[in-house]
Formats: structure tokens, C-alpha cells, sequence
């Protein structure tokens, strides 16, 4: 029986995060782009940045972007930028059961079998 | 998919961390095992495990122990927290065996949750479900 999210299954789900993240993120930056009517370079211009890591921001495929750059486009735009934290699970593994413990083990067992499906 | 803390063992391993904190990490927890029950083998009967939990809370670092009813005829799981610790507790670090505080708590907590589920009443359960 496999009951254990493995180390890569989490890696997946973190690179399926920050795809999302940044995806999110460009979407909302590419949108105020074009609803202020400003171009890449004068964007680059206004943030003393350069055109190339502007589009790199733009672009919803590259993660590979720094927080200054991102701080310093979304600025430009008019936006704040806020992080939040959520706590992560970051692998749960199986604990061999001391044989001392498997009385308790099976009446903790039994103990739940009894509770109603749902309160 | 039920995370349950019985009142005895939320007050010997919550006491010192925030409800906002362990909530989250509980909220968490039911994203990653929705994962792991799609993983449940179906047709076995029901199995009684422990599985040790590595979390990162804004607080730090947290080592959590759970007892783990599966059912797999139903696809039904229940988990018991039985011990909640930081990174760097004596027992959180090492939850096995070879740890001789190890044992002896995780004895003293099996016992405060089998009690705490056996006088839990419809009207008064002794326990909580995240």
C-alpha cells in the first residue's frame, strides 16, 4: 500500500506553483500594459531597467526573474507588490511502529472505527 | 479525509504554538493528503500506520507525528495528530525507535487519544476535526 507523497510528487507541485504564480503575475502586469497604453521601453525607460528583463516579466513562461525586477515592473505600472507565506508540507515519510506500542495502535484503531461517519 | 486532535493531546503538544499557525498547517496538510489517498491500494483492509510530518510554518520549522486509520474498502482515512513539535525538540527530531525519549511519549500520547475517542459522546465529543 502507498500512502506517502513522495520528495518528487512535492517538486512537481512547486514547479506547478510558480508557473502559476508567475503566470498569474504576468497576465495582470501584460493587462495594465496595455490598458495604460505604455510600451516595454518607455516602461524599461521609467524603471531604469532594460527592455530585455521587462519582457522577461511579461512573459508568463520565465520564472527566472528577480524580485527587483518584479518589484520595479510592477511599480512602474502603478502596482505594490505583497508576498504572503503559506505554510508548506515539504514530505511525509512512514514511522516504523514500535512493537510496544501496537496494543494502543489497535484500540486508537478500533476507537476510530466507532466514530459516526461525519458529525 | 479527517485530521483529528483529541482535547488532551491539543493541550499537551498545541500549548505553546499559535491557533493561527497550526491551523494553517492543518489546512495544508488536507491539500497534500488529498493527493496521498488517490495513492490508496483499494481493496485492503484497514491498516494502522504513523506517519511523521515535515512542515514549515511562519514560525519555523515543525515535526508532527500522526496516527493513520486507513480504510481503503471505503477510502476513508483518519489522522490523529499524536505529537506536534519544532524542529529541534528531542523527540521531533527523532521520531523512531532508536530515540529512547521516543518511545515512551509516543506510548503516554497513544494512550491520551485511545481515552479521549472512548469517552467522546455524540453530545460531547472529545475531540476536534480539521
Amino acid at each position: 500500500m502507498v500512502h506517502l507523497v513522495d520528495v518528487t510528487t512535492l517538486e512537481k507541485e512547486s514547479r506547478h506553483e510558480l508557473a502559476e504564480i508567475k503566470r498569474q503575475i504576468s497576465k495582470s502586469l501584460r493587462f495594465r500594459l496595455k490598458q495604460r497604453g505604455v510600451t516595454v521601453a518607455s516602461l524599461a525607460r521609467d524603471t531604469g531597467t532594460s527592455r530585455t528583463a521587462i519582457r522577461r516579466v511579461l512573459d508568463e513562461r520565465n520564472t527566472a526573474i528577480t524580485l527587483h525586477t518584479l518589484v520595479r515592473t510592477a511599480n512602474g505600472l502603478g502596482y505594490r507588490l505583497r508576498l504572503s507565506m503559506e505554510p508548506a508540507i515539504e514530505r511525509i515519510e512512514h514511522v516504523p511502529t514500535p512493537s510496544e506500542a501496537e496494543p494502543l495502535m489497535a484500540a486508537l484503531g478500533r476507537g476510530l472505527d466507532r466514530l459516526p461517519a461525519r458529525r | 479525509m479527517r485530521d483529528i486532535v483529541t482535547r488532551r493531546i491539543k493541550k499537551r503538544e498545541l500549548r505553546d504554538f499559535e491557533a493561527a499557525e497550526t491551523k494553517a498547517i492543518f489546512t495544508k496538510l488536507k491539500q497534500t493528503q488529498a493527493t496521498a489517498v488517490l495513492l490508496s491500494a483499494p481493496g485492503l483492509p484497514p491498516v494502522s500506520t504513523l506517519h511523521k510530518v515535515y512542515a514549515t510554518s511562519s514560525g519555523g520549522a515543525r515535526r508532527l507525528l500522526f496516527f493513520c486509520r486507513h480504510q481503503a474498502a471505503t477510502a476513508t482515512e483518519r489522522w490523529v495528530l499524536l505529537f506536534y513539535r519544532r524542529k529541534g525538540d528531542e523527540i521531533g527530531d527523532n521520531m523512531s525507535a532508536k530515540n529512547p525519549l521516543f518511545t515512551p511519549a509516543l506510548l503516554k500520547n497513544l494512550q491520551l487519544a485511545v481515552d479521549d475517542i472512548a469517552n467522546s459522546t455524540p453530545v460531547d465529543p472529545q475531540f476536534e476535526e480539521y
